[in-house]
């Protein structure tokens, strides 16, 4: 018993590493083509050759202000958390707990809106932004994004499996229907809140298109548009991208490894449970 | 209960659409770019859409901060896309909400079919009324700009295609002068192909391929001639290489374009264009290379890359907007642009590029017979159709014949 | 005091019926979604009836159903739908499967299981034009990837400059992106699994595969639900992967291998700046995805 046990410990250890590497290996490459310069893009030189020529480009240029992008970064992404952190789990929990006429027109409403590339109704919310006199500010970045049809989907499908019997104890308590989501569903979340923050985090930390659209003022420009406007005009500069991809990745890689501590084993609602 | 509801959700809704409603209309003044100015006189904003490096930034930067001594009644501001994907992105909105670019500069690549649909202003009666002179310019960029009679661009450079050989290899081959025709090319990349290394690259791009094809008197003619002898005698030149195995394309490789498998020295031989230099200089300092006009299929003949300064045709005030296009094509700014490689389009700067540039000087007298790309109206259409067929046979193991390929895509494009 | 009480207890009862918290709850995100969303949306939608050239916008002409009638006739329509059928049926179920797998790997009690986390969780937040770059690196002819493959019968070869590859190499970008994704909502959902289900399972004597199918499966149902649509739709979507494969060419490269229904949409609505045959596209799109998500609905979320 006790040598089975060691061997399923170390074959699971085994098939981790395995599989860590393989999924490592694709960004240790890019953090290796960062250091190269544009000569041994391409080919693996040994490590004499690494410079950090490409990362101090992008802080000792004058036209790339990388201190005030993070900046800008960092507000948009805290502002559409903050928006993403009220507004998808109320929809989220009136869709999955709550019996209302036009229940299944909202949800497939959710579901529907998810499905139009992004870039077909990019056109008419640039006139929108436009028009609010948005252009160039964090409102037209943030405004459109405070929800998003993603999470508030995935909140929804964690929110089912919550037991009804919750809610109903909390209203023998003396709650509301309402009060019994913000006093005992909402704390209970707590880790589908943060995968949701995280996955916020990740995907309007590495938004593109609509910052670079909506955006013209390089003092305005986000981490990710302003390091993509250190392009060469005829060419690609591989390494100088990658310098920027690791820029970008670093902060979102440093939440990430705060908030999946959160993720522990264990610690569930069964406590509660009916 | 459910009854007594209905109506607070009922007001809900109305509230929503209220709301959204008053959020959309309410900015809808207040918006219009009206010029501010300290000093009282009236001053027209003009602004010029740009993508590019940083240095080119700088000298549009310093070009817009002396246009006062020139034209005083112009503020000129400078709009920086992050890049040309970037840019027409956002056009549409900006041309929808009325916060386009007044000019932006383009290449003549592909231009015809923003010229047709009505996105650039004729200048004709402009240069009339502003008094600029469109006589500085060399012959060849200036027909470029000219579509149907009317001049739509400012020419800002005019670069015909090069022919790029390592000189290295050449040499070690034991070859003697450069090719100045295909069929010398063709032997030398023979000769030139080892083990880990192609004759000639040969990328599956429309700029390339046009090359070939003008080389042999032909040319798409705007759509008209595609499926013309000429060029089905280019295209199975191409072919030609790529069976005997002399020949090979970027992707194959796993690079992106031509310039790459020339710096690492994949290939011996390749077409393209004066942003070699400044490529090479960072991607392979020490590789020798020497420049030849594009060889001869049958006849002289290549492309000729024209940057233009093109006014909007939504501009707000298109006289100064051709102004402040034209101080763009002054001797100052012109001699920046020089310096970073780009010949000028100014008659009497066309000597010093050559001086400043002197691995270019071969190429001098194809400025002379390089001509416009001439892509059909529908020019992205033409050249995805094109590189798909082209990737069918080389990348995609078809067996299409030039004539069968060109036929083709000449039904589309009547 | 007697109305003061009555305004509150209607107040009260307001806050406890499900009509009026659902409405009031979901309204903000109404209010959002019909002002940044629909009202767009509907834009776009009117313009399918369209012939429109966004350099002017408001010369469009009203064609009825003509972009649509050209589309469906158009045979390399087919071909992109079926490419984005070929990603989602060979992506989304490994991608599924991989997750909840790696899902489980690191949410056992070991050491250094915050970093595993972490690295599977990089290739997701890595900007997809950069994970692209290193594969097109990794997936060249001679590199020792591709070497690899030849074991499984593969040619050794650039597999996105292959026609018979491409695909491929976009799906597997596509599953590996995926992963970290999946993984982590699956990780969240395994924190909800009540615990004393395994200790009495265990007490029973059932095997670890048996509360796997008993007790993991079914409770993490309305999530696979989730990540299997999820993948559905990002699936159909995949665009920058196949952007930086043809950046130098025609979208779709090699030879239109890897066209799908977005490139076909960008290609015609944005590339060609024909924005009506374009919206149209997406509006077709739009029906494809939503009657599969239907199906996987019905399949794999009987509670909602």
């Amino acid at each position: 018993m006790e040598t089975k046990k060691r061997l399923g410990f170390v074959s699971n250890y085994l098939l981790l590493i395995i599989l860590g590497s393989l999924f490592a290996l694709p960004f240790l490459y890019t953090i290796y083509t960062s250091f190269v310069t544009m000569q041994d893009v391409n080919k693996l030189s040994g490590f004499s050759n690494l410079t950090f020529q490409n990362y101090k480009l992008f802080f000792t240029n004058d036209a790339y202000n990388v201190p005030q992008w993070l900046i800008n970064t960092v507000i948009m992404t805290a502002l559409v958390i903050l928006g993403n952190l009220i507004i998808n789990p109320m929809a989220a929990f009136a869709l999955a707990k709550l019996d209302f006429r036009g229940k299944k027109i909202v949800f497939w409403i959710v579901l529907g809106s998810m499905m139009v590339p992004y870039h077909m109704i990019l056109i008419p919310v640039y006139v929108n932004v436009a028009q609010l006199g948005w252009l160039n500010s964090f409102a037209g970045l943030t405004v459109p994004f405070l929800y998003q049809s993603l999470y508030i989907f995935m909140l929804r499908q964690f929110f089912v499996t919550v037991p009804g019997e919750f809610i109903e104890a909390a209203r023998l308590d003396g709650l509301t229907k309402m009060g019994a989501f913000w006093r005992i569903v909402y704390p209970l979340a707590k880790s589908s809140l943060i995968t949701m923050s995280i996955l916020a985090f990740a995907g309007t930390w590495n938004s593109y298109l609509i910052p670079s659209t909506l955006v013209s003022d390089p003092e305005r420009y986000v981490l990710v548009v302003g390091l993509n406007s250190v392009k060469d005009a005829f060419f690609e500069n591989t390494p100088l991208i990658m310098a920027g991809v690791v820029l970008t990745t670093l902060p979102i890689l440093i939440f990430f490894f705060i908030f999946q501590k959160q993720y522990i084993e264990g610690i569930s609602s069964s406590g509660v449970k009916g | 209960m459910r009854k007594k509801l209905k109506l607070p959700a009922t007001l809900m809704i109305i509230f929503a659409l209220i709301l959204v409603l008053a959020a959309c209309g309410s900015k809808n003044e207040g918006d219009n770019q009206t010029a501010p100015n300290g000093d009282g006189d009236k001053k027209t904003t003009v602004t010029m859409g740009f993508w590019g490096t940083a240095q080119d930034l700088k000298t549009y930067q310093d070009a817009a901060n002396s246009i006062s001594a020139e034209y005083p009644n112009i503020e000129l501001k400078i709009k920086q896309y992050p890049s040309s994907d970037q840019f027409w992105n956002a056009l549409p909105g900006e041309i929808a909400a009325k916060v386009a670019p007044d000019f932006i500069k383009i290449s003549n690549e592909g231009a015809l079919e923003y010229i047709n649909k009505g996105l650039f202003a004729p200048l004709d009666e402009l240069v009339k009324t502003t008094g600029v002179d469109m006589g500085k310019f060399n012959k060849a960029a200036s027909d470029i700009w000219k579509v149907d009679g009317k001049v739509y661009g400012v020419p800002n450079s005019s670069s015909p295609a090069m022919f790029f050989i390592n000189e290295d290899m050449w040499k070690k081959a034991g070859l003697g002068a450069y090719p100045t025709t295909w069929d010398e090319v063709q032997v030398a990349a023979k000769k030139l192909t080892t083990k880990d290394v192609y004759g000639i690259t040969i990328n599956l791009d429309p700029y390339h391929i046009t090359n070939y094809a003008k080389s042999f008197g032909g040319g798409w003619g705007n759509g008209k001639t595609i499926n013309t002898p000429e060029n089905v005698k280019a295209l199975q030149t191409i072919f030609d290489m790529y069976d005997e195995g002399v020949a090979v394309t970027p992707k194959s490789l796993g690079f992106g374009w031509d310039g790459e498998v020339f710096s690492n020295g994949k290939s011996a031989m390749t077409t393209g264009g004066h942003w070699y230099k400044s490529f090479l200089k960072d991607a392979a300092p020490n590789l020798k290379y020497a420049v030849v006009p594009v060889p001869k299929g049958t006849v002289n003949g290549s492309t000729l890359i024209s940057d233009a300064y093109v006014v909007l045709d939504d501009a707000k005030n298109k006289e100064a907007a051709l102004q402040a296009a034209y101080f763009m094509t002054n001797e100052k700014v012109q001699m920046d642009f020089l310096k970073l490689g780009n010949n000028s389009s100014l008659t009497s700067l066309s000597d010093k590029y050559f001086e400043s540039n002197p691995e270019f000087k071969a190429v001098q007298p194809a400025i002379d017979y390089s001509t416009d790309f001439g892509y059909p109206e529908e020019s992205k259409k033409f050249k995805d159709e094109l590189v798909n067929n082209l990737e069918n046979n080389i990348l995609g193991g078809m067996k299409k014949s030039p004539q069968e390929i060109l036929d083709g895509i000449q039904a589309q494009f009547k | 005091m007697t109305t003061n009480s009555n305004k509150q207890s209607r107040l009260r009862s307001i806050a406890d019926s499900d009509m009026a918290v659902g409405w009031l709850f979901t309204l903000p995100f109404l209010v959002l979604w019909a002002w940044w969303f629909f009202y767009p949306f509907i834009q776009s939608f009117i313009r399918s009836f369209q012939d429109a050239n966004f350099a002017a916008l408001d010369e469009a002409k009203f064609i009825g159903l003509q972009n649509y009638i050209t589309i469906l006739h158009d045979p390399q329509f087919y071909r992109a739908v079926l490419h984005s059928l070929q990603i989602v049926v060979i992506a989304v179920p490994i991608q599924t499967v991989l997750g909840l797998l790696v899902a489980m790997l690191v949410n056992q009690k070991i050491k250094g299981k915050g970093i595993f986390r972490t690295i599977f969780f990089i290739p997701y937040i890595t900007s997809q034009i950069a994970v692209t770059t290193v594969f097109m690196m990794l997936f060249k002819q001679g590199t020792f990837v591709t070497e690899f493959f030849t074991l499984f019968g593969f040619a050794d070869t650039t597999w996105f400059a292959d026609t018979r590859y491409a695909l491929l190499f976009v799906s597997l970008l596509f599953i590996f992106q995926q992963i970290g994704f999946s993984m982590i909502v699956y990780l969240s959902a395994l924190q909800e699994v009540p615990k004393d289900l395994y200790e009495a399972g265990q007490m029973d004597g059932a095997s670890k595969w048996a509360q796997f199918r008993f007790i993991t499966i079914p409770y993490v149902k309305p999530i696979t639900f989730f990540v299997v649509s999820v993948a559905t739709i990002l699936g159909f979507q995949i665009y920058d992967q196949i952007a930086a494969i043809s950046r130098y060419g025609a979208l779709g490269s090699p030879a239109g291998a890897t066209s799908t229904v977005v490139t076909y949409f960008y290609q015609n609505g944005i590339r060609y700046m024909n924005i009506g045959y374009g919206s149209a596209a997406v509006v077709l799109f739009f029906f494809i995805i939503m009657i599969i998500t239907f199906l996987q609905k019905k399949l794999l979320d009987e509670k909602g």
